[in-house]
């Protein structure tokens, strides 16, 4: 008994245009993926040049920080300071300086302490308000 | 399967796959050639100095610094000879030379670590071969201040003398490779070589005990007295005698580490508080008292006839004058050699010996400073005749500067000696705590009833004995003069002498102990209450000041 089996016309083609599109797909995902990893290189190197040059001004302050801190080390020097006063300013110590030592203050109770510190708080308010008033500093002041 | 080997989409697939394998290899793994190719656009690699840690002082101040600075080269493939006369006098003349002529190979040093505004002169010149790299150099911003303590550094930074030397292993950070590249520019910039940081900064820190102000004061009138006096040399120690802080510690002459043509004279890089020992006279004379009567050898009223010389086996000690009646109080007050010989005329050496040596005197102290001598102390099997007798005058003995100072502290503190230390604290890069400097017990030298004996009669050798002329009213001091004689080959120098004036106030609760000597002076005064005791007096006004 032949049989003959049935085939459709194009067939193959059918099949063969089946695969091309899978081929498509799979070369343009290799491009996009290719086209990704290029474009995540690039990113990676700007941020990399952002580093680098984020690092190299860290170096710098950190010099200008080490310069300053030899300035003010500089200014410190109680030898500077001394010599500054003298010559400068004319600044000398007295010939006839005498050491008066003061006894330790005792410690008032907390009520006293309020008590005195009121006081003086209030006059010293009036005064800076009078003295405002007179100098009309006290925008400024504040 | 037919239909796909004709397919055009595998070509492409293969073409894909081969551009990619191409890619690979160029990026990942390329031909040599390629890689000498990019490397010749680097230019050079180097080697230069990393930042040292800090110094500070107790307040936090600064006292030696790395700053930023430049050090220039040739590459003498690019560098015209011709160029050479516009480098003179910006750097050192034998390199000007060198360079003035053809130089083989690719680099040539002509001027390190070289300070603004040499350095921008040099840049401005912008000459064609000129390269120039980033090192950092160590500065010490006070100067001369604390030079023999802080010590210095060689060109590579490394530690040569004082704290410098003593913590290199905290201090120095080993060199850093650079890379001189080409910018886009077409400049040549250093870059750090991959995998490692640049670094400007170093946070290693050494912080010493010693307060700048004070040691101003130290030092600004040793110097005075130095010079008033035409000394050879002077030292100063000034502690905590509760717990053996050093606050302060000078030497004359000095030098500044900011400059190496200071470093010329041998003798201005000596540490006199640490490294010169020489004999205490009669400062040693507390000491040795209270060892008598802490052993019951002499008691507090025990009286001596001083006739104003004694005959101890072949030698005569002699005295200002005859004091008459002396107690042991008097004996220390007015400074009476025959009453010390006399006191320790029945002591057994071996244990006048042993307690010496509890005192420090023939040992390290074990500060934390490099170069400290331990002193000189004869054997007691070798005590005969009259070398007792001169002991307890400070003579027979070699003692520094700190021993002494750290040895009279016991008194003023209750009877303990404390082992002296000079820094605060150590941190390691990252700020991790190393070392922390802390107050040790090293022995009880005497009971705290005999030190407060001792203490009292301290005061009154200032009031009303030899020390007067370091008194300071108001400031209740306590101290002791003494006047050396210097020994020499054969004896003792003629004309040399060692004043010097030990003392702590307030007397009754020492907060402070200094100790003033001044070497050979030569301006005609020589004893201790002439010639330290008024510099001591001085300190104290100025400390009192601003304490």
């Amino acid at each position: 008994m032949n049989s003959h089996t049935l085939e459709l016309p194009c067939a193959n083609d059918i099949r063969t245009g089946g695969r091309g599109t899978t081929w498509i797909l799979l070369c343009g995902a290799i491009v996009v993926l290719l086209m990704g990893l290029v474009a995540l290189r690039l990113y990676s190197l700007n941020l990399e040049y952002q580093l680098a040059d984020i690092q190299r001004q860290i170096v710098l302050r950190e010099e200008e920080q080490s310069r300053l801190e030899k300035d003010l080390a500089g200014l410190l020097n109680p030898t500077r300071v001394y010599s500054y006063a003298r010559s400068e300013l004319g600044m000398k110590a007295s010939a006839n300086m005498g050491l008066v030592k003061v006894a330790a203050i005792r410690k008032d109770s907390p009520v006293d302490h309020e008590e005195n510190r009121a006081g003086p708080g209030v006059i010293r308010k009036a005064l800076v308000w009078l003295a405002d008033s007179v100098s009309r500093k006290a925008s400024a002041r504040q | 399967m037919k239909g796909l080997r004709k397919s055009p989409w595998l070509l492409l697939a293969a073409f894909i796959l081969a551009l990619l394998f191409r890619l690979y290899s160029l990026q990942v793994d390329p031909d040599p050639r390629v890689r000498s190719q990019a490397g010749s656009q680097y230019w050079a690699r180097l080697r230069v100095t990393a930042p040292r840690g800090f110094i500070r002082d107790k307040n936090g101040i600064a006292l030696a610094i790395s700053t930023p600075t430049l050090s220039f080269f040739i590459d003498p493939t690019l560098w015209d000879p011709g160029n050479a006369p516009l480098l003179q006098d910006l750097i050192p003349r034998p390199r000007l030379e060198r360079i003035s002529g053809s130089i083989g190979g690719r680099y040539y040093p002509i001027a390190r670590k070289v300070d603004p505004p040499i350095s921008d002169r040099i840049i401005n010149l912008r000459l064609p071969g000129l390269f120039w790299v980033k090192e950092t150099k160590r500065v010490y911003p006070q100067g001369n201040t604390l030079s023999h303590v802080l010590g210095f550094c060689d060109i590579d930074d490394r530690g040569l003398a004082g704290a410098e030397l003593f913590w290199d292993s905290v201090l120095y950070a080993p060199p850093e490779g650079r890379i001189i590249a080409k910018d886009a520019r077409g400049d040549f910039v250093d870059v750090a070589i991959p995998g490692h940081t640049m670094t400007a900064d170093n946070d290693s820190l050494v912080q010493l005990t010693i307060d700048s102000r004070l040691q101003h004061i130290l030092e600004r009138r040793l110097r005075e007295g130095f010079l008033q006096h035409k000394a050879e040399w002077a030292a100063a120690v000034l502690l905590e005698p509760s717990t053996g802080r050093i606050l302060g510690m000078a030497s004359l002459p000095d030098f500044n580490p900011n400059d190496r043509n200071t470093f010329a004279d041998k003798e201005s890089l000596r540490n006199n508080a640490l490294s010169r020992v020489f004999e205490p006279g009669s400062t040693l004379k507390p000491i040795i008292m209270a060892n008598l009567i802490d052993n019951g050898e002499v008691s507090q009223s025990t009286t001596v006839n001083c006739r104003g010389k004694i005959r101890v086996a072949d030698v005569t000690i002699h005295d200002i004058k005859a004091h008459g009646l002396m107690t042991p109080t008097s004996i220390i007050s007015d400074s009476c050699n025959v009453g010390m010989v006399t006191s320790v005329r029945n002591s057994d050496p071996f244990r006048t010996y042993s307690f010496l040596r509890r005192c420090g005197f023939g040992d390290l102290t074990g500060v934390e400073m490099p170069g400290e001598e331990s002193g000189l102390m004869i054997p007691p099997s070798q005590w005969r005749g009259s070398v007792p007798a001169t002991i307890s005058i400070g003579h027979g003995i070699g003692v520094t500067p700190l021993q002494l100072a750290v040895a009279t502290s016991s008194i003023a503190n209750g009877g303990k000696i404390m082992k002296p230390f000079i820094v605060s604290e150590i941190r390691s890069r990252g700020g991790a705590l190393e070392y922390q400097g802390s107050p040790v017990v090293v022995s009880e030298l005497m009971s705290a009833r005999t030190a407060q004996w001792m203490r009292e009669a301290l005061r009154l050798a200032v009031e009303k004995g030899t020390g007067r002329s370091a008194d300071v009213p108001g400031a209740k001091v306590a101290g002791k003069t003494g006047t050396a004689q210097v020994p020499g080959a054969g004896g003792y120098l003629k004309g040399d002498y060692t004043p010097s004036f030990v003392g702590f106030w307030p007397f009754n609760d020492p907060k402070f102990l200094l100790l003033i000597v001044i070497g050979n002076p030569r301006a005609g005064d020589f004893l201790g209450g002439k010639v330290a005791a008024p510099v001591f007096r001085s300190i104290v006004q100025d400390i009192e000041q601003i304490s």
